[in-house]
């Protein structure tokens, strides 16, 4: 039986359109299929991601997906257009208490 | 080993996307992560040479000058990636993306084709070993 993949954070301040970000979620997907623990943070440029035809896919794999609610509210993000599925949160909530061995990735633009 | 290591490529930072990077960096500081914050490639220069900043990349930094937390342009790269257990990159916006997503791996200091992908790639990310 293959061992669980340690736990992942990715903080998620870019674009889906930028750079590496579609094949670094795609890799975080595959940690939670593998039946790793996975949490995604959308903040900053990230939230347009929210939006993106790719986020459906990773509530369904089982990763917790939040947003930062100070950068929402500076982008005027309509909560509306917030999938159920997001918690409203915050950078120090997402960042304080890593598991030993957890693995935090970043995406900026 | 719970370090992070913050990498400055982007030459300019009076840009929402550094102040999101540095504000992240900040944040880990805060929740007493100890924190290394340097510059490569084109954003040599960017922070230590009289940084022009939006005014919250401003507070930020002083925010950081304030817990001990000082850039660097001539931080060894290789070792302080060994040493770190996540790696923060402001990449330059002008890089090729190549490859996608670079996965380097905690406790292993890079080779120099690493180092010259790390200025290149996407996104990197520090990675368990396996």
């Amino acid at each position: 039986m293959p061992a669980v993949p340690p736990p992942l954070r990715l903080l998620l301040a870019a674009p889906p359109t930028a750079p590496g970000v579609g094949p670094l979620l795609e890799a975080a997907r595959a940690v939670a299929v593998e039946g790793g623990s996975v949490a995604v943070f959308f903040t900053d440029a990230g939230l347009a991601g929210l939006s993106d035809a790719s986020v459906a896919p990773l509530g369904d794999a089982g990763m917790r997906l939040s947003l930062c609610a100070r950068s929402a509210r500076a982008r005027g993000l309509d909560p509306a257009r917030v999938p159920a599925s997001v918690t409203w949160s915050s950078l120090t909530a997402f960042l304080r208490d890593l598991e030993p061995g957890t693995r935090l990735w970043s995406a900026f633009p | 080993m719970n370090r992070v290591l913050a990498l400055v490529a982007a030459p300019r930072l009076d840009t929402p996307e550094a102040t999101e990077f540095l504000r992240t960096v900040a944040a880990l500081r805060a929740l007493d992560r100890p924190v290394d914050l340097a510059e490569i490639g084109r954003g040599v220069g960017a922070l230590t040479k009289d940084p022009v900043l939006t005014p919250d990349g401003d507070r930020y930094l002083a925010a950081l000058a304030e817990d001990g937390v000082h850039p660097r342009a001539d931080l060894d790269v290789s070792r302080a990636v060994s040493e770190a257990f996540a790696l923060l990159l402001l990449p330059d916006p002008v890089r090729p993306g190549t490859p996608a997503v670079l996965r380097l791996v905690r406790g292993r200091a890079l080779d120099a084709a690493a180092l010259t992908a790390l200025g290149q790639a996407g996104q990197v990310v520090i990675d368990a070993p396996r």
